[in-house]
């Protein structure tokens, strides 16, 4: 696990610390805001009763005259004095009357605050009411302020408890980013060093993490796979090109041993050529199959795709002719793709040229609206289990192995596919093979 | 013709110039990019043959600083990369041809050929003509003597570049180039047998052979005799 000093440069950590910051940010303002707004509740309440108690005194002056109010007052004053509320009256000179003796200043009108008798605050809310009479109505506010006072109290207990509370959350939050990194870490060091079969984990809770890993698993497994390709290569190489440059050393020690006699040597040396040039064709094969198998830019040049399949018909026409088959073409007009015109005509000389060694007596060619190429000979087919097979690198079947070639056909011919967004589909043309190419997917529309 | 040579790997240096000098050519040898591009500039030669990765200024760089201070020494470009986009990436560059290694020297030698006569062919002929053979470019016609022709259009395609090249030997991987635009060898002979077919069809019986073979290399089309 990571140790403490890594968990503070850790980005985890430095997230969890903004996030508990910014949640210690919201609960202040939001008790600040909450303790101001309840202690002007408080307020506007009291003087709500203020009022209410006003009016009703009022009410009993308008009734029973200002003796009755005067002695309402009196009354309420011996009656209710433990009352929030104290009721007074005094001339307009100051001069008290009856009520609370509350040591106010002369005539007060409307609502006030005084400093109290005992030094408190007093809120007032004084009426001058007929008779020449100042009524006045008084609550102690230290009530209010002491229910403020326990909410700001309660309030701060809750911030203090989310200063506590948020970055432990936050360390908590950066310890599980923190594991799960280290088991992309890992798993990444697993595969630098040289474990390419080694996924990244999965929590299973499908978030950005595991799609994230989901995303590097794909690229880890496209990696493997170029990987093992290139052990193929490596393989089929060794296989493929030591075979001959054996063949090709035995011959040239053999003659190299024998007493020298020009057409012998003559014969030895035109072999020698021969061999040293299918070498050099499989060797360039390869080469030009592994660029493309590299290579993930797609062709866009537009291509007559029609026209490009007439003129190589016409070119293995007669080919065919001269081998005593027959190659029959069947193209449909006008029909363009997005490409590389050079690929495509190699890919189907390769096709055309399969066909006639390993195929029938009868080759057709054609370019179906899609477009759709395809070649098909009436030949001995490939057996539906090997269709696949026959797609790789320098798989001969045995029935052709005795035929020249270089293993490499079907295999560029996919790669060609490939980078036109397809591939080689292989199938019985009852009796022979037809090789077909979708190309529909790279149209371009007429 | 006086050929320079600007490659670095001695013993290629040494097989392509004592190539060339038993054909009758001067061939200078340069061995680095910079001695090449210096007497390639100060010297008049016929053809430059250079590889395309040299130390110091590469093929590519050559050929651009030679076209780009108005040198049109024709420049045939010997190259171990021979994928189609460097092949392009070369002739962009102002080279005239392109050749990868390994190469039969037969082909360096015809493509030699061909480029330092280039300047001698016209493009703007509208009628072809070798001995009694014509070639109406516009009619689209094809008659030898009264005789009138008829070929289908990749014969029509191998005779014009064949007429329009006359005299030159042509090899059959240049000829798949031009007329076929394959840039691969394909595993059929299918530029002998079109090469048959056509001189089935401008040779009948008893007119003298227009179109020669030359063992190892490749066919000449030129005047009988």
């Amino acid at each position: 696990m990571a140790r403490p000093a890594d968990l503070l440069r850790s980005f985890a950590l430095r997230t969890a610390v903004l996030a508990a910051l910014v949640v210690l940010l919201v609960t202040g303002l939001g008790l600040g805001f909450g303790y101001l707004r309840s202690e002007r509740v408080l307020r506007d309440n009291l003087d709500a009763a203020l009022q209410q108690e006003a009016l009703g005194l009022i009410a009993v002056q308008r009734g029973a005259g200002t003796p009755g109010l005067i002695a309402e007052v009196a009354q309420r004053a011996q009656l209710r004095s433990g009352s929030a509320i104290v009721a007074a009256l005094q001339t307009l000179d100051g001069r008290r009357i009856a009520g609370a003796a509350l040591d106010l200043p002369p005539v007060l009108t409307g609502f006030a605050t005084v400093t109290g008798p005992a030094g408190g605050q007093l809120r007032t809310l004084g009426v001058v009411v007929p008779g020449g009479l100042n009524l006045v109505l008084a609550a102690d506010t230290r009530a209010v302020l002491d229910t403020a006072a326990t909410l700001l109290e309660s309030l701060m207990l809750a911030g203090g408890a989310a200063v506590v509370v948020a970055p432990l959350f936050g360390l908590l939050l950066a310890r599980r980013m923190e594991r799960r990194l280290a088991a992309v870490s890992a798993a990444t060091e697993a595969v630098i060093g040289g474990d390419l079969t080694r996924r990244l984990p999965l929590s299973g809770a499908g978030d950005e993490f595991d799609r994230l890993a989901v995303t590097i698993n794909h690229a880890l497994a496209r990696q493997e796979a170029l990987v093992a390709g290139l052990r193929q290569v490596t393989d089929d190489v060794a296989h493929d090109l030591r075979t001959p440059l054996a063949r090709l050393r035995q011959r040239l020690e053999l003659a190299a041993g024998q007493a020298r006699a020009a057409e012998a040597d003559q014969a030895v040396l035109d072999a020698a050529l021969t061999e040293l040039d299918a070498l050099l064709a499989t060797f360039s094969a390869m080469l030009r199959l592994a660029q493309l198998e590299a290579r993930t830019d797609p062709p866009t040049d537009p291509v007559d795709l029609s026209a490009l399949v007439a003129a190589m018909a016409e070119t293995y026409a007669a080919i065919a002719e001269e081998r005593g088959k027959t190659l029959l073409a069947d193209i449909a007009p006008g029909q363009q793709v997005r490409g590389d015109a050079a690929l495509l005509r190699q890919a189907l000389v390769n096709l055309i040229e399969n066909a006639l060694l390993h195929g029938g007596d009868r080759v057709r060619v054609q370019v179906a609206p899609g477009p759709v190429l395809s070649v098909s000979d009436n030949g001995p087919g490939i057996p539906e289990a090997d269709r696949i097979r026959v797609l790789g690198r320098f798989v001969r079947l045995d029935a052709s192995r005795a035929t020249p070639g270089t293993g490499l056909g079907l295999a560029l011919v996919a790669a060609v596919a490939r980078l036109h967004g397809t591939r080689p589909e292989l199938t019985d043309a009852a009796p022979g093979l037809r090789v077909t190419l979708d190309l529909s997917g790279v149209r371009i529309a007429s | 013709m006086k050929i320079l040579v600007i490659e670095d790997d001695a013993a290629t240096a040494e097989y392509v110039a004592q190539g060339l000098r038993e054909t009758g050519h001067a061939v200078d040898i340069a061995r680095t990019g910079k001695d090449g591009l210096f007497m390639a500039a100060s010297e008049p030669y016929d053809v430059i043959v250079t590889d395309r990765m040299l130390p110091g200024p590469d093929g590519l760089t050559i050929v651009r600083t030679l076209r780009a201070s108005g040198v049109a020494t024709p420049v045939l470009m010997l190259t171990a990369l021979a994928d189609v986009e460097r092949r392009v990436e070369g002739l962009d560059a102002g080279a005239d041809d392109y050749l990868a290694k390994p190469f039969a020297f037969s082909e360096l030698r015809a493509r030699v050929a061909a480029l330092g006569r280039r300047p001698a062919a016209s493009g703007e002929a509208t009628v072809l003509r070798v001995a009694d053979l014509e070639m109406d470019l516009l009619k689209r016609s094809v008659r030898r003597g009264d005789r009138v022709i008829e070929l289908l259009p990749t014969e029509w395609r191998l005779l014009e570049h064949m007429m329009r090249n006359a005299g030159r030997v042509l090899t059959k991987t240049m000829l798949l180039e031009k007329v076929w635009d394959f840039n691969f060898d394909p595993s059929t002979n299918i530029v002998e047998v079109h090469v048959s077919r056509l001189r089935r069809k401008i040779e009948v019986e008893g007119e003298p052979p227009l179109i020669r073979t030359i063992r190892g290399a490749g066919y000449v089309l030129g005047p009988p005799g």
